[in-house]
């Protein structure tokens, strides 16, 4: 690695959800959203989640699949992700769920490489916070996107809420403290508490599960349709849902509908938030029931991440908003579409492109840049640090060092020193320990004053890695 | 359960397969014994645990349910100090003293000499105490027969050295059911509790076999408001299940006054008599009284009843269980015997609680057993497979037989479900017509178990036309799925159920004509 960006480092995200999927791949160390191949409106970047399985065994996914599913139910994969085991999908077939995630995953491999017009081989796939590392879901998954299925060299699973907190800070910056990720999709909601640290993005703790999220709320909207039109349940037909899914939508944006002929029902947005108020209330007990979990306070938290679909419903977040409020964290803001900057967090999106911002950090040494100095980046959130000639001290001191962590506790206050000096033709860079409490490792070679045999200094020729305290550098020229 | 083939004979069948497939193979005789105790113990009666924090009603619960004040002790000390074993008998049967040492023989205590002998040996002789593994007593309620309800002492903590001895219990005996209880400060510790409780005694309890009793809710009342125990009870208990570790821990949770409701089978003429003298009493007086224990006991000039007897009632119905006398009687409502019992235990929550057990307990006691067992069994089978390094053949056996396990622990599963539909169904809370309903309880057997009993064919049916018929309900149901479950996403679940009972049935079909013609070939010849 720290060569220029070759096939073999490409990336690439997949939120894998319960309804629809998202993909990301990384263009110019930017995070884009890789629609399907076969998706012609500019709002359908989203893939469906969804197979067919043909008398011959063949599977089909996504849009095809859903073309086909509606010729032949029966065999019709659809809504699957809870249902993911080590085992066959359809009664009367030998398909195995490895296999059906496995065509799923091509699909997407293939759109988004189409997309980056070039080959990828590493993914980052975003799972639910309830699943363990060795959960039967988490290996399934594992197994379809590996060498005998969609093919990925390498794969690394990231929590959903985790990456939607990475794709934030991407946004704003490092942040630091304490993110509720309050998810609510299309079937269930999940809340999950991320705290930001100078390493990681630390899971405090999740609620997740509750059977609570969009396609809930439009059968609400679609029996109080049949209601009002005096049609029975059994005569509803999947028009009517459409129309009722529709309604929703527009209600997010809207007080009331546009009249439209031939149509006597109509629904104003209050009687659609009376009609999905409880739920939104469970929703809210569910944060409670996590915060007391943690032994958290509202106020403790810094901002609300509203992501999924259903967010995009505005009483989602007039409820938070009235809680923060009723428990006096008026410091806690909530970040919805646009954050400060008018970037905008896309709730369907965030997690994909927050889990591809993830690999290009950890993963994606970026090219170097056109400077004659060499730098050093940050491992873990890719930060660089322009050197310059002279001595670059990097250090916990705010006041004593010219590159400062103060969040590192390990980090004495000035800790190492780069000496870069000019040689005529080309720099040269030495860097010293300054008589730190836990010294430096440069590579597997610890400078330190500390012991009598340890040097306390070493000249770098390029591609070191340098740990000071609990922060780990990459020095590149 | 229905008579003719069930649940029960079809375990037996499978555990008889199993033990062919197992007997060529030496090194799993251990194993094969093991099966082989399976059979007598699908015939006992149910054991049904109670367990929970010292001092949380357990007994008097157990009591409660039992109809009666003292088959077992009840006290604000730790009454409890043993495992006691409840089983169907006379009531005046001696009790049977089981110590831990395997050598030392069971005592029997005469029941007139029982208080005497546990005084003895619970304030006397520590070591005695601590040699006794549990006692048995017998009574002859018709609920007996069906579940032995095992009390037992209080957990201190779930992991404690006090409660030792319970937690030893609860894995020697394995109770194939458990009734939680939890009182009024339920937290974040609660969780942690409930996580212990399953590290220390083991997995296998799970919504199938588990329910939770919130208990004591009558300390929630207080006559100034309005806001009813059984309310508030459910308002805490609404936030609890929703947590992952009590939903995969315990089928619901019940809020209960099991002290309310034990009064409700101790009411007698006399006691009616007062409620009368102070149901005519003014409300203002009624309200002072109330306010609080010490002034319900109080002598007053403008209260008939004589403090002493106030607190003699109270000591039995407590004063949320006069109240709520009082109220009905006030309002006009009817005072034979009868009303007022049924009136407290609808208002200590243990009708409810009662049904439940009824449902779920007593009547899936087949289903419950066979899950705990089955549950042991495939736990039992991992380890032998850790334990031997099996040759290449014995490990290809034991995969066999934990398929054959995991299909039946699948199975169980799906039945016990039809349990938790029935109860939204009759709620109001799944929409299902009247047919569907049906058909989900035909298919999981609960019109008989036989394979064409599930079918719902005539019994010429062959068993051609049983698969036959399965995997056209499959396509239905997939069918339906794919079409009216993506209108109203809330009957989804019921349409997954519906596919995999017939999976598993469509399953089950195929083996048996198998083995039918096997069998055939082997007397007849091809
Ligand atoms: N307020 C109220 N008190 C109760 C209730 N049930 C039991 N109690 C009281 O709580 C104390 C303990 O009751 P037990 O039934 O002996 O409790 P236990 O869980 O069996 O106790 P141990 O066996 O000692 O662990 C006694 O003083 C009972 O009177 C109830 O429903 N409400
Ligand atoms: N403008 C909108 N107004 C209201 N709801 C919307 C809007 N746009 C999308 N939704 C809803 O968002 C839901 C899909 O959200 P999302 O893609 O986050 O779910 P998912 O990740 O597939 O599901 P889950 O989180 O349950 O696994 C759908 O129910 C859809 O109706
Ligand atoms: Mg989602
Ligand atoms: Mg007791």
């Amino acid at each position: 690695m720290g060569n220029r960006q070759g096939s073999m480092d490409n990336w690439m995200s997949i939120d894998f959800g319960t309804s629809s999927s998202a993909v990301a791949i990384i263009r110019n160390e930017t995070p884009e959203l890789a629609p399907p191949l076969d998706s012609d409106a500019v709002d359908s970047k989203l893939f469906s989640s969804v197979a067919y399985v043909d008398k011959h065994e063949n599977i089909w996914t996504c849009r095809q699949a859903e073309l086909m599913g509606r010729q032949d139910p029966s065999r019709f994969l659809r809504e699957f992700k809870l249902d993911i085991r080590d085992g066959r999908v359809l009664f009367d077939s030998e398909v195995t769920y490895v296999q059906l995630v496995a065509e799923i995953l091509k699909t997407m491999k293939e759109a988004a490489e189409r997309f980056l017009n070039d080959s990828i081989e590493n993914l980052v796939l975003t799972v639910p916070a309830t699943y363990y590392d060795d959960d039967e879901k988490t290996i399934v998954m594992k197994q379809a996107a590996g060498e005998c299925g969609a093919g990925f060299k390498r794969i690394e699973i990231l929590k959903e809420a985790q990456a939607a907190a990475v794709y934030y800070d991407y946004l704003e910056g490092q942040s630091g403290g304490r993110t509720l990720v309050y998810d609510l999709g299309g079937g269930t909601f999940d809340a999950v508490i991320v705290e930001h640290l100078e390493t990681e993005y630390r899971l405090v703790g999740h609620h997740a599960g509750l059977e609570v999220g969009g396609k809930f709320f439009t059968e609400k909207i679609l029996l109080d349709y049949l209601v009002k039109a005096g049609i029975g349940r059994r005569q509803a037909t999947n028009d009517h849902r459409q129309r009722c899914e529709e309604i929703k939508r527009q209600l997010s944006y809207r007080e009331t509908l546009p009249p439209i002929t031939g149509e006597s029902y109509t629904l104003t947005r209050s009687e659609f938030e009376h009609l999905i108020s409880s739920d939104l209330d469970k929703t809210l007990e569910s944060c409670g029931t996590l915060l007391r979990q943690t032994e958290l306070q509202w106020s403790d938290l810094n901002r609300v991440l509203l992501i999924g679909g259903s967010c995009r419903i505005p009483l989602v977040r007039q409820k938070i908003e009235g809680r923060l409020h009723g428990m006096n964290a008026e410091n806690t803001h909530i970040v919805w579409q646009c954050t400060e900057n008018k970037k905008t967090i896309d709730p369907q999106s965030a997690v994909a492109l927050g889990a591809a911002v993830y690999a290009m950090r950890k993963f994606i040494i970026p090219p170097p840049e056109p400077v004659t100095i060499g730098v050093l980046r940050n491992s873990f959130t890719g930060e660089l640090y322009a050197l310059k000639e002279g001595e670059n001290v990097f250090g916990r001191s705010t006041n004593d060092a010219d590159f400062a962590f103060p969040k590192d506790e390990r980090m004495s206050r000035r800790h190492f020193s780069i000496e870069v000096t000019f040689n005529g033709s080309t720099y040269e860079y030495r860097l010293t320990d300054l008589r730190s409490s836990h010294g430096t490792i440069v590579d597997n070679m610890a400078l330190s004053h500390q012991y009598t045999f340890a040097p306390t200094s070493a000249v770098l020729k390029g591609g070191e890695k340098i740990s000071a305290g609990t922060t780990k550098f990459d020095f590149t020229i | 359960m229905p008579e003719g083939f069930n649940i029960t004979d079809k375990i037996e069948d499978a555990i008889a397969d199993i033990r062919k497939e197992i007997s060529g193979y030496p090194s799993l005789i251990a194993l094969d014994q093991q099966f082989a105790t399976i059979p007598d113990k699908l015939h006992e009666p149910m054991q049904l645990a109670i367990v929970g924090k010292i001092s949380s009603s357990k007994s008097t619960l157990v009591n409660a349910i039992l109809g009666e004040a003292e088959v077992v002790r009840t006290g604000a000390m730790e009454e409890t100090w043993n495992v006691s074993w409840l089983k169907y008998g006379s009531p005046d049967a001696p009790i049977i003293v089981h110590y831990k040492d395997a050598d030392r023989a069971s005592e029997k205590v005469d029941r007139n000499e029982w208080a005497n002998w546990a005084n003895r040996h619970r304030d006397g002789n520590e070591q005695l105490k601590n040699a006794i593994s549990w006692i048995e007593v017998t009574y002859p309620h018709p609920i007996l027969q069906q579940i032995n309800i095992i009390d037992t002492p209080g957990l201190d903590s779930f992991v404690g050295i006090d409660s030792q001895n319970t937690i030893d219990f609860l894995r020697k005996v394995r109770p194939d059911a458990i009734v939680m209880l939890f009182s009024k400060n339920i937290n974040e510790n609660t969780l942690d509790e409930i996580r212990n409780f399953r590290q220390e005694v083991g997995a296998g309890f799970s919504p199938i076999n588990a329910i939770g009793v919130l208990s004591k809710i009558d300390d929630f009342w207080n006559s100034d408001s309005d806001q009813e125990p059984i309310d508030e009870g459910n308002r805490i208990i609404e936030s609890l299940m929703s947590q992952e570790i009590v939903k995969n821990t315990l089928f619901k949770i019940y809020p209960l006054s099991a002290w309310v409701a034990l009064s409700a089978y101790r009411i007698n003429e006399d006691d009616l008599s007062t409620f009368d003298q102070l149901q005519k009493l003014p409300q203002e007086v009624l309200n002072r009284l109330f306010k609080s224990a010490k002034r319900f006991v109080t002598d007053y000039p403008d209260v008939p009843v004589a403090g002493s007897r106030r607190a003699e009632l109270s000591g039995i119905y407590g004063r949320y269980g006069i109240w709520l006398i009082l109220e009905h009687l006030k309002n006009g409502g009817s005072a034979t015997i009868l009303d007022l019992h049924k009136l407290l235990l609808r208002k200590s929550g243990f009708d409810r609680f009662l049904e439940v057990l009824q449902n779920h307990f007593v009547q899936q006691a087949a289903t419950i057993k066979v899950h705990s067992l089955i549950v042991w069994l495939s736990a039992e089978i991992r380890k032998t497979t850790n334990d031997y390094p099996a040759n290449a053949e014995e490990r290809f056996v034991l995969g066999k037989i934990i398929r054959i396990m995991d299909d039946l622990v699948r199975m169980v599963k799906l039945q016990s479900n039809v349990i938790d539909f029935a109860k939204e169904y009759y709620e109001g809370r799944l929409d299902l017509e009247p047919e569907e309903f049906e058909e989900l309880r035909r298919v999981n057997g609960e019109f008989g178990f036989s394979c064409i009993e599930r079918t719902g064919l005539d019994a010429n049916a062959t068993p051609e036309e049983m698969i036959e018929m399965c995997s056209q309900r499959i396509r239905f149901w997939r069918i339906e799925l794919n079409t009216t479950g993506v209108s109203f996403p809330s009957l989804a679940r019921f349409m997954k159920q519906m596919l995999a009972s017939y999976s598993v049935l469509s399953a089950e079909i195929v083996s048996a004509k198998h083995k039918l013609e096997s069998s055939k070939n082997f007397l007849f010849g091809k």
